[in-house]
Order: structure tokens, then C-alpha cells, then sequence
């Protein structure tokens, strides 16, 4: 299980792959909170592109996430296209807050810019 | 005695890492069948969530082994996961959907609500001081 953290504009870019479950959630929940907090992170992309197995450890990842943006007034958006994994999501109700979308401009578009010329 | 096709069983200890392992011993038992990777990921999921509750719940308090014990027999896979853990007392309250005993550990309380929608057939079993056994079965398409 992999994390890469990239910024384009005001947004990260959270790139999560391999195997997610309860067991590789643990240090990415960690190196994800540190960026979140020291950053005050606001705008993010959690790309799940390159996920190749999800559990529902992957459902309190995000939303423990969501949570401790939230508070600074942030926004998520899941960029997911494997049909089994949004259905994981959606039966953990992540999509109530964050929207799962299938490419990268509609993911920039819920957060109010282009990939190109971010926010 | 009902004649198998096939069996496997492995244990391990209730140690995190070993839910990873879980799935592929089960991914590899099935694969002479020839499982449609969505009929793979539907048993690698749920097998997962049962191996995560056996560690986070079962031994949540202690230590013990994890078995996984798979049968299969014509186009259908039996999987059984036990723990000798604390046990379930309410079996219902667990199962429904979002109920977590540890919801600050981040746990979703959507286990027993996946094993379910991505497998043919759930039984739960347990007893408080002694353990919890889920089986689990799926039966494979043919048409591939």
C-alpha cells in the first residue's frame, strides 16, 4: 500500500494504491493527518485510481479524514473508477460527504477550478 | 460424511498484517474454478472483513490464532473463519449495519453488512468467552 502527496494550486492531490485495509490504513492515517494538520489542508483529491482492493477499513479512513478537514472549512472529492469499490463507499454513505467522481477535471470542476488553473 | 472437492485450512496469529495473507490463500484455493474477478474481489472482501473482526474484535483484549478453513465443492465455496476470542454477545446488534463497538478506532460497522451483500450465504456463531465462527459460502458462475 502506497500514499503520495501532491499539490497543484490550493488542492492536494492524496494518491493512495495498492491493497487498502484495516491494516495498511494505519500509517496512511497517520502521514495523512500530519499533512492535513500542518497544512490546513482544504482542497483534496483522494485518488483512488490506482486502489486495487478496498475493504470498509477504507470507509473510516475517509471519513476520519473528511472530519479533520471539515473543521478548517475544507472540501473532498473521491476520484474512483472501480465499480466495487464506489459500492463499498457508497454502503459506508461516503458519497453523502464527498462526491465520487470518475475523472480528474470533474474532480477539480466539485472543487470550483480546473486542473490547470486551480482555484 | 460430505465428500469435498478440495479443503484448506491455515491459521495464523491475530496479528494485522495476516488479513492481507487471508485473502490471497483464499483467491489461490478458488482459482482452479476459474472465479470472475468480481466473484474474486466479492470473496476477498468479505474474508477480509471476517480475519479484521477476529483480530480487532475477537483479540481486542489478548492474543490467539485466526483460522481459515475453505471446502469447496462443485461450483461453490465454503469459507469458515474462527477465532477463540471474547465472543459476540448480541450476534443481532452486531450485524446491523453501522453498529461498531469501536467507533473510534474508525471502524465503519459495515463487516457483517458486506459479507453478507458480496456472499451467497452468512452464519454467525458465538459464544462470549469462547469465540465467534463466520461461514460464509459463494457459489461460482459457470457461465465464463
Amino acid at each position: 500500500m502506497g500514499l503520495e502527496c501532491k499539490k497543484n494550486g490550493t488542492v492536494f492531490l492524496f494518491y493512495l494504491s495498492g491493497e487498502l485495509d484495516h491494516h495498511s490504513c494505519i500509517p496512511i492515517r497517520e502521514e495523512l493527518d500530519k499533512v492535513i494538520c500542518h497544512y490546513h489542508v482544504k482542497r483534496v483529491i483522494f485518488d483512488f485510481s490506482a486502489v486495487s482492493f478496498m475493504d470498509s477499513a477504507g470507509i473510516g479512513l475517509l471519513l476520519g479524514r473528511y472530519r479533520e478537514i471539515a473543521k478548517f472549512g475544507g472540501k473532498c472529492v473521491i476520484l474512483c473508477e472501480s465499480e466495487k469499490i464506489k459500492k463499498i463507499l457508497q454502503m459506508g454513505s461516503v458519497q453523502l460527504v464527498m462526491p465520487i467522481v470518475e475523472t480528474k477535471q470533474e474532480a477539480y470542476e466539485k472543487l470550483g477550478g480546473t486542473e490547470n488553473g486551480t482555484i | 460424511m460430505e465428500q469435498y472437492d478440495n479443503t484448506m485450512l491455515i491459521r495464523f496469529p491475530a496479528k494485522s498484517e495476516n488479513e492481507g495473507l487471508a485473502r490471497v490463500a483464499v483467491t489461490a484455493f478458488a482459482a482452479p474454478l476459474d472465479p470472475t474477478v468480481s466473484e474474486l474481489t466479492d470473496m476477498k472482501t468479505a474474508v477480509s472483513e471476517a480475519v479484521t473482526n477476529a483480530i480487532v474484535h475477537g483479540y481486542a483484549k489478548g492474543t490467539g490464532d485466526v483460522e481459515v478453513f475453505c471446502q469447496r465443492k462443485e461450483e461453490t465455496i465454503y469459507i469458515m473463519v474462527s477465532d477463540k476470542g471474547c465472543g459476540i454477545s448480541d450476534i443481532t446488534q452486531a450485524m446491523e449495519p453501522l453498529y461498531t463497538s469501536k467507533p473510534e478506532q474508525e471502524r465503519a460497522g459495515l463487516g457483517f453488512t458486506i459479507m453478507e451483500t458480496f456472499m451467497d450465504s452468512l452464519e454467525v456463531e458465538s459464544k462470549v468467552g469462547e469465540g465467534t465462527c463466520v461461514k460464509m459460502a459463494k457459489k461460482l458462475s459457470k457461465l465464463r
